[in-house]
């Protein structure tokens, strides 16, 4: 069996009394496109700087391939290619100074390519890095972190403030660059939209565990709602798998996780009346019921 | 990678280098050919007004300016180790502040050199300034670390010099009628560095230099590994 790109494995993190991480475990098989996904706040950036040894675990082990991200660090840092949340760099260096800058603390930096990738990315050689638009800056810090032909790319929230033209703009460089190469690519996001069409795999992160892990068109299949035509309250209790009870109308929607036949004549069962539609539902909803979903299981009509 | 760190610390430091050469250098330049004030006055002025100033200079812009802008944290998820970065930094800090003092000493020998005060005495006093504004910049820069932006750490820079001056008040009101306490409770302090290198007292300045090195190493330790966990701060 392949080993995982990334691996992780009861990760814990606290700053100070708040509990950031409580035992995140995530693996990323290799050549494909990972969906890291969570609320702001909810700790992606943390497992990021965890990963790339920039924060120290309170317990846990962090793996880039072989490599401990712990005890590895520089090798770590030397394989991946990081892309940081609203990256800042320095505004008094021009395009090609920092892209010279930079390659010199990688040994397998390879100088043709990156200049091939400023043409690719339409960057101006020598604009200063602070003249730079924020779609400009974006694309720059795409290419600082895959000058050294990484195999383990990790974008940390990259279209962080960017217009929704320069957002889908970078997304099909992203594509174009990395998802032909076999590259690896470890991508956080709040935006589920942007992630939905590019992740092979998605994870769900909130309050500091992975409630969701799985491919993209599974999670998609396996999720799903199911609406309900009631007159009464209806309580739900005993039916496993209910990630969000809500009135819609004078209709009820029942969202659940691993959707089957027999867990759709449960819930009819439980509820006593028949379901009257099933609704296949996009990355953006199934996120928002593991997320925010009620999960009382009960609701007024 | 050393080599492209020390090239982006040079094109930061450069212009503040420039700075304190022109208004330094030139205020000795003036004021040794005009003679207007003893030659005494002019040097000590410059090596102990210049070196205060080239350490909350350098020690305002060195750490906290990277971390306003936000460049800090790229530069610490390079590979490279985080000691290193601090290093090199705290290496052309110490240059910067330096070079200008030595500017000071090489014009005040070229033009006063053995006229009011001898040679000796002239480049004594400069060395106390330029090992008091390192010292400076290390304990400005080890304590103002966390602070968000320059005028933050400035103000932790002016705190540390007032705290040895308001250290040294007390002591000398405490202990005012045995002076040979209060020159050791000197050496306590960076500012028995200036005291001493101004009244040549020699076996003191001995003391403080060995008294002040210890400080230095462990501050420079304390501060590397405070920077080190600067990438830390953010959620």
């Amino acid at each position: 069996m392949n080993e995982p790109a990334i691996k992780i494995e009861g990760l814990h993190f606290s700053y100070g009394r708040k509990k950031v991480l409580r035992g995140v475990d995530l693996e990323v098989p290799v050549g494909s496109i990972f969906g890291f996904l969570g609320r702001n706040g909810s700790g992606k950036t943390t497992t990021i700087k965890i990963l790339l040894g920039l924060l120290k675990p309170d317990a846990g082990v962090c793996k880039i391939g072989s490599l401990d991200s712990q005890k590895d660090v520089m090798k770590v840092r030397q394989s991946v290619g990081y892309m940081a949340e609203d990256q800042q760099m320095f505004g008094w260096m021009k395009v090609t100074q920092i892209i010279k800058w930079v390659g010199s603390f990688y040994p397998g930096w390879d100088e043709k390519f990156a200049r091939e990738l400023v043409d690719l990315l339409e960057l101006p050689r020598d604009t200063r890095v602070k003249n730079l638009s924020k779609g400009q800056n974006s694309r720059l810090a795409l290419l600082l972190a895959l000058g050294h032909r990484p195999k383990i790319v990790i974008l940390d929230d990259p279209t962080l403030g960017l217009d929704p033209i320069a957002r889908k703009d970078f997304l099909r460089y992203v594509i174009g660059l990395l998802q032909s190469n076999g590259v690896t690519v470890f991508f956080s996001s709040h935006l589920l939209y942007e992630i939905e069409p590019v992740a092979d795999y998605v994870a769900i992160l909130e309050d500091g565990v992975i409630v969701k892990t799985g491919k993209t068109d599974e999670l998609r299949q396996s999720v799903k709602k199911i609406l309900l035509r009631s007159a009464g309250d209806i309580e739900f209790g005993g039916v496993g798998g209910i990630l969000d009870v809500a009135k819609m109308g004078e209709r009820i929607a029942v969202t659940i996780e691993d959707y089957s036949e027999a867990k759709r004549e449960a819930i009819e069962k439980k509820s006593g009346c028949a379901a009257v539609d099933e609704v296949d539902l996009n990355l953006d909803e199934i996120f928002e019921a593991f997320v925010i979903g009620n999960r009382g299981k009960k609701v007024k009509v | 990678m050393i080599k492209a760190l020390f090239w982006k610390e040079w094109c930061e430091q450069r212009w503040k280098l420039a700075y304190g050469c022109v208004i330094l250098v030139g205020f000795t330049l003036i004021g040794l050919r005009s003679r207007l004030t003893p030659d005494e006055f002019i040097v000590i002025f410059a090596s102990a007004g210049g070196s205060i100033l080239m350490a909350l200079l350098v020690g305002m812009g060195l750490v906290a300016t990277e971390k306003s802008e936000g460049s800090l944290a790229m530069l610490l998820a390079l590979p490279v180790r985080s000691w290193k970065i601090f290093a090199v930094k705290m290496v052309m800090g110490a240059l910067v502040c330096a070079v200008p003092i030595v500017g000071c000493m090489a014009v005040s020998l070229a033009v006063a050199g053995g006229r009011e005060m001898s040679a000796n005495r002239i480049a004594v006093a400069h060395l106390g300034g330029i090992s008091f504004s390192v010292i400076m910049l290390v304990w400005m820069v080890a304590f103002s670390i966390r602070q968000p932006n320059e005028a933050r750490a400035g103000l932790v820079g002016i705190g540390v010099f007032m705290g040895w001056v308001f250290f040294v008040f007390l002591f000398v009101k405490v202990f005012y009628k045995r002076l040979d306490l209060v020159l050791w409770g000197l050496v306590i302090t960076p500012l028995g560095i200036l005291q001493f290198a101004a009244s040549e007292g020699q076996m003191h300045t001995l003391w403080a230099v060995i008294v002040q090195a210890v400080m230095l190493i462990f501050l420079l330790l304390w501060g590397g590994y405070r920077f080190g966990k600067e990438g830390r701060s953010k959620l």
